[in-house]
């Protein structure tokens, strides 16, 4: 459903150019969910926000392809991304607290995708979002639907972001270190109900994250990134069994294991 | 309805510290209302018993208590100069004042909003740059001198308007607005300089914002980003300016009035501190007080309405 292929990106904001993503081939299939794992800098973000159509900054270039449908991104006008974004591919963020606008109650920002996608009426819309809002295990949604994100908490606002992100129904949602920024229990219920809305919706994910530890719980592939390159990719379990490259290796000796002090 | 009293009572309070004050001023500050009614030729003995007339021999806590209870009562007292009461001189010059100060300040939304949003949208380009250059040098004039250029360029080389031709507004309403639309812009295009210069910053700066990455992702497009998210974050600084710069509108209208000839309260206050007619100054200032008070309860829901943040306690 999405192929990257020979995925360049290019800074021109300084005197000689930088490449941040170099060459980089990827495949998410339907209902997959795909780890893209890196240390800060490795162009795992950059990557995601190009799939997602947010990277149109005037002082960059990006070659290659990156087939979503077999529809090539990069050649699409900006009104035909518009049309993908928020209903084909959504997006997710590594800040709850601030990713969500502070002067708009909840329920008008879920609906969102809704009123630029959809005919709808506003009671439908309300409908539909007091149902993602469920969705996604919130408690009262109706309080929820009328309230302002400084009302919630972090898990919440997060919930909240999912369920805006999932209200049309995408194809491919890309998380973009969606559990960085909350703690570890809450992490684990976001990993949770991203694996559940992956099977209740048939949404293919690319879940990114510099946390091998969730993406092992999560993810059916893993693709390492390393200064921009693509260095290694398989199914989960024979990345984390047999890493072939050593950054790999590296990474996952990097896990913090519990172990028995005696 | 706690907070409605809490603002009631702070309202009635404030309003009796500023008439005390001014009551107060006028016992401290120099010169004699009796002297000044019957010049420097008067006898110490006719001054004396002009005085004990007038009241002013009496302990300054008294005459204070007195004066607030005819307040009150709608006696603002009478004219020292004029031996007319000063209810009937002002009253009808409030109006004049107000539409001037609300005229300003609507004028200064006009031309701040769009001029500060199409400067952010353009930023660091030659629109831009020509937006700032125009509000930097607005800005450094202060609103008598920029009404002394509007009145010649327009009144006397343009002739849209006759200086010093004022049209009251109980003869012909319009006339009377259009008569002051000069005036107001002389007060406005400071304060709107000021406010499309930080609406402008409120803008580029909301726009980096982490939301609105996530209103791109959602599929709006540039104005959408801009009208249905920046907007009303950004508009936050601007409004508690705006709320500030109404009070501020209402002084400023009273010197511009001296400038246009328009017969409000600025002009009557004017000769009233000369002529030391303490009754009719005393008057105004609290009638000024009371305007500057019921515009600071109106702006509070108006703030609590854009940002739900703020909560009214």
């Amino acid at each position: 459903m999405l192929e990257i292929r020979n995925l360049n990106i290019e800074f021109h904001d300084h005197l000689v150019p930088e490449t941040v993503v170099h060459d980089l081939n990827l495949r998410v299939a339907e209902g997959e969910i795909v780890g893209l794992v890196g240390e800060s800098g490795s162009g795992k973000t950059m990557t995601a926000l190009a799939v997602a159509g947010l990277l149109r900054r005037h002082d960059m270039q990006k070659t290659g392809e990156i087939l979503f449908q077999e529809k090539n991104l990069l050649e699409c006008g900006r009104k035909e991304l518009r049309e993908l974004q928020g209903s084909e591919i959504s997006m997710i963020f590594q800040e709850p607290m601030t990713s969500l606008n502070p002067v708009r109650r909840i329920g008008w920002q879920v609906e969102e995708a809704l009123r630029l996608h959809t005919d709808l009426d506003q009671k439908k819309r309300k409908e539909r979002a007091l149902e993602v809002l469920s969705q996604v295990e919130l408690p009262d949604v109706e309080r929820v639907y009328r309230a302002y994100p400084h009302e919630l908490s972090g898990g919440m606002r997060q919930r909240v972001m999912i369920a805006a992100a999932i209200i049309c129904k995408p194809k491919l949602l890309i998380a973009d270190e969606p559990t960085t920024a909350l703690d570890v229990t809450i992490q684990a219920q976001i990993v949770k109900l991203l694996l559940k809305i992956n099977r209740e919706n048939q949404v293919a994910v690319l879940f990114i994250s510099h946390d091998l530890s969730l993406v092992r719980q999560l993810c059916t592939r893993v693709a390492v990134m390393q200064n921009g390159y693509l260095v290694e990719e398989g199914r989960t379990e024979s990345i984390f069994m047999e890493p072939k490259e050593a950054y790999t290796r590296q990474l996952i000796a990097a896990i913090p294991k519990i172990e028995r002090v005696d | 309805m706690k907070y409605i009293v809490r603002k009631l009572i702070s309202f009635f309070v404030t309003l009796s510290l500023v008439s005390f004050l001014v009551f107060a001023a006028f016992a401290v500050i120099p010169g004699d209302p009796a002297l000044s009614k019957l010049g420097t030729d008067a006898t110490p003995s006719q001054l004396a018993a002009l005085r004990g007339e007038m009241g002013l021999n009496r302990p300054l806590l008294v005459r204070f208590g007195s004066w607030a209870v005819s307040f009150l009562q709608g006696d603002m007292g009478t004219s020292y100069s004029y031996d007319r009461p000063v209810a009937g001189m002002i009253l009808d010059k409030i109006p004049i004042t107000l539409t001037l100060a609300l005229m300003a300040f609507v004028l200064t939304i006009v031309i701040a909003l769009p001029l500060g949003i199409y400067a952010a949208k353009h930023e660091g380009k030659w629109p831009d740059r020509l937006i700032y250059c125009m509000g930097q040098v607005t800005m450094a004039v202060p609103p008598f001198f920029l009404g002394i250029l509007l009145t010649f360029f327009f009144g006397l080389v343009l002739r849209w308007f006759t200086p010093g031709g004022y049209v009251s507004y109980q003869s012909d309403f319009l006339g009377f607005l259009g008569y002051l639309f000069f005036p107001a812009l002389a007060i406005a295009l400071p304060k709107a300089a000021m406010a499309l210069k930080l609406l402008r910053g409120s803008v580029i700066q909301e726009a980096r914002q982490d939301y609105v990455k996530t209103a791109y992702s959602r599929g709006n497009n540039t104005n959408q980003v801009l009208y249905k998210h920046i907007l009303k974050n950004a508009l936050i600084p601007v409004v508690t300016f705006l709320g500030m710069t109404l009070t501020d509108m209402i002084a400023g209208s009273i010197i511009v009035e001296q400038v246009f000839s328009i017969p409000g309260l600025g002009r009557i206050l004017m000769t009233s501190i000369s002529g030391r007619d303490y009754p009719v100054v005393q008057a105004i200032i609290v009638w000024i007080a009371i305007l500057v008070l019921v515009i600071n309860l109106i702006v509070d829901p108006i703030y609590k309405g854009i940002d739900p943040r703020i909560r009214m306690e």
